[in-house]
């Protein structure tokens, strides 16, 4: 069996394996104190709100909030992950099915709770399941490199749901927004003074389902099986290629529900440039957590407890809250180096038609 | 009509100088093996600290120069990672777009207070010659009025383009990129290649970035680079690692962009336009089967030196 690394296959997520991470996070600590110096902000301030903001009962449901879309987007990178693929596209998935969800939310009325929320939620998961599947095909059929394809369409999501907000779809008012959806469509808030909302609940459960379904189905060993060996695999009789869209399917689709979520708990409409940038803090989150869905909930927890102390960290020590994504950054560059992320030379990462083109990630 | 032709191909090499200056930048270190998909992160560090070197010198010029050393920066973080470490080229470079991001907006309030966008700094002048425009027929009248950070992008081209398929250095160069292990057979150093290459590739696309805000908007603004990198790297592919070909891809898609202000005043809603070249893309890279990328390209080199 080639040995791709420290990437998680085991069923049981080893908690020694997460001694790594955490030295990787007081590195960034480290980062944090020498750079706030630097810029003339009181580090030791800094870090302390940061610590403040991330982990104080005070503002569980504020990290919680910033926790639940990573989870979403976490998983969204992790499945393809194990497959052998980067999805890069978890941003646009994401954005799509907050889009759809929004959609199906408040142009559709008088239908019972029980059947509009659920309704709504599909259709995230189609939307994104569906823009998660195009660069998989486009590679298949047409060779088109799938982190370029992906990548495009981010944009491309972006700019088109730029447009619905601020044309067809805009609610009266300045702000590029829809109209709130139905009620009937709402996920219920879990507290009263926040938005987190019961989309934290249906990402913990997804967690389970994801380690289920890789662990336990048929699906779940064609897919890690694929990410080991594609050749292998073929010999054996498994349709590489199927397997390879099925998790890109799953990929967009954990994304496209994250979307929905968002859209439909925290927000209740969907707001323009709603999202800054979950979908590629997914990435972050799905190495730090060695791809496995037990550790993609943990890493999650940490960035955003991470997110949410760069909030407070701005309100009380005026360090601008970007600060989080050179923190973010350097986490996972020292991941990287650390061989954590590391893949080895004879990975091989196709399922072209052809077997000789691009070894390697090109 | 000639004249409609005459004025989108002006703005067309107007747009894409900045794409393929970082394109080409790509493209070498790339050529050495080395994927680079912080392309976006370079662009961006090379934008800010050409505002900020023209914004504290008072010369555009020198702005420029500094951009282009912090892109070397970042290039020589890239090979670091790449090289030394062999971490996942992919991650480094997706790591690099989110530290730039993050260390270009925290700057940007640090140093001004503002969180969009600097003040307007001394600025590189267009390059107008009536000789050109009088006596060089149509060509002339395209290259008239351009900045002289366009004549060096063209110059860059050819340069590397001979330096890559005209001399010993660039077989070097290519071998590693293809075959590191007959390289080595060879005597050819391929670690420190791809240092020079990435360095280089780097500065080259640090001043692919200062273009933006030294020589075109005037000032920086935040994430003000939108996808561009992406594109860049579309124009790569497309281009077949040819800095030739990629001055041409990035032509194309500069048309693209200039038809997408053009439309812009005309009833047509931005978005639309905006997608043109992202959705171009994709379809290039769909059509582009016969683009052969370097055989060892994001292959952490192990062996020795």
């Amino acid at each position: 069996m080639i040995d791709i690394g420290k990437h998680q296959t085991d069923k049981n997520f080893d908690i020694g394996k997460l001694y790594a991470p955490m030295g990787v996070v007081v590195v960034a600590m480290v980062v944090t104190v020498l750079v706030t110096q630097l810029c003339g902000f009181n580090s030791l301030q800094a870090l302390l709100a940061m610590l403040i903001g991330a982990f104080s009962p005070a503002r569980w449901s504020e990290t919680l909030l910033r926790t639940t879309p990573l989870i979403f987007t976490g998983l969204a990178v992790a499945i393809p992950y194990q497959c052998g693929l980067f999805n890069i596209g978890a941003e646009g998935q994401l954005l799509m099915g907050g889009l759809v969800a929004a959609l199906i939310g408040s142009t559709t009325s008088g239908i019972p709770k029980i059947l509009h929320l659920p309704l709504a939620l599909m259709g995230s998961i189609a939307a994104g399941g569906l823009f998660g599947v195009l660069p998989a095909i486009l590679k298949q059929k047409l060779g088109a490199h799938e982190i370029i394809t992906s990548m495009m369409l981010n944009y491309v999501a972006l700019l088109f749901t730029s447009y619905l907000v601020n044309y067809p779809l805009k609610a009266e008012g300045v702000l590029p927004q829809t109209v709130v959806v139905n009620a009937s469509s709402e996920l219920t808030r879990i507290t009263s003074s926040s938005q987190l909302s019961t989309s934290l609940l249906i990402a913990i459960l997804l967690v389970v389902i994801m380690n289920v379904l890789l662990w336990n189905t048929p699906t779940g060993y064609e897919i890690r099986a694929v990410g080991h060996n594609p050749t292998a695999c073929r010999m054996k009789g498994i349709n590489v290629t199927q397997t390879v869209v099925v998790s890109m399917a799953i990929g967009g689709a954990l994304a496209g529900i994250g979307g929905g979520g968002e859209v439909l708990g925290t927000y209740r409409r969907f707001i323009q440039a709603f999202s800054p940038g979950y979908g590629y803090d997914g990435i972050a989150v799905a190495l730090l957590g060695r791809t496995h869905p037990i550790g993609v909930l943990l890493s999650a927890l940490l960035l955003g407890a991470l997110r949410s102390g760069g909030t407070y960290m701005e309100q009380s020590a005026g360090v601008p809250a970007d600060f989080v994504s050179i923190i973010q950054g350097v986490i996972i560059l020292v991941a990287a180096a650390q061989g954590v992320i590391a893949l080895q030379r004879d990975q091989r990462r196709t399922f072209s038609k052809d077997d000789d083109i691009a070894r390697g990630e090109w | 009509m000639l004249d409609v032709i005459v004025f989108l191909a002006a703005a067309a090499l107007r747009m894409s100088t900045s794409i393929s200056l970082v394109a080409i930048g790509g493209a070498l270190s790339e050529k050495a093996g080395v994927i680079n998909l912080g392309l976006e992160g370079i662009m961006l560090i090379g934008a800010f600290f050409a505002t900020y070197g023209s914004w504290k010198t008072g010369n555009p010029w020198l702005g420029i120069l500094l951009a282009a050393c912090a892109g070397a920066t970042i290039g020589l973080l890239l090979g670091l990672w790449s090289i030394k470490f062999r971490a996942n080229q992919v991650v480094v470079g997706v790591s690099i777009n989110m530290l730039a991001a993050g260390v270009t907006t925290v700057l940007l309030q640090v140093i001004w207070g503002n969180k969009a966008r600097s003040p307007f700094v001394p600025t590189i002048a267009a390059f107008e010659s009536s000789w050109l425009a009088n006596n060089a027929g149509k060509i002339g009248l395209i290259l008239d009025g351009q900045s002289p950070v366009t004549w060096f992008m063209l110059v860059v081209a050819v340069v590397i383009w001979v330096l890559i398929y005209c001399t010993v250095f660039g077989l070097r160069l290519r071998v590693s990129g293809e075959q590191p292990k007959a390289a080595i057979m060879a005597g050819i150093s391929v670690t420190q290649l791809r240092y020079l290459a990435v360095i280089a590739g780097g500065a080259v696309a640090g001043v692919g970035g200062a273009y933006l805000s030294v020589a075109q908007l005037g000032h920086f603004g935040r994430g003000m680079t939108a996808g561009r990198g992406f594109v860049a790297i579309a124009a790569v592919v497309f281009g077949n690692w040819n800095p030739l070909a990629i001055v041409g891809t990035s032509l194309l898609f500069g048309l693209f962009e200039a038809l997408q202000m053009y439309f812009q005043g005309r009833g047509i809603p931005s978005q639309f336009m905006q997608m043109i070249p992202y959705i171009a893309t994709i379809v290039a890279v769909s059509m582009a089967k016969r683009s052969r990328p370097p055989k060892a390209l994001g292959v952490p080199f192990q062996g020795s030196s």
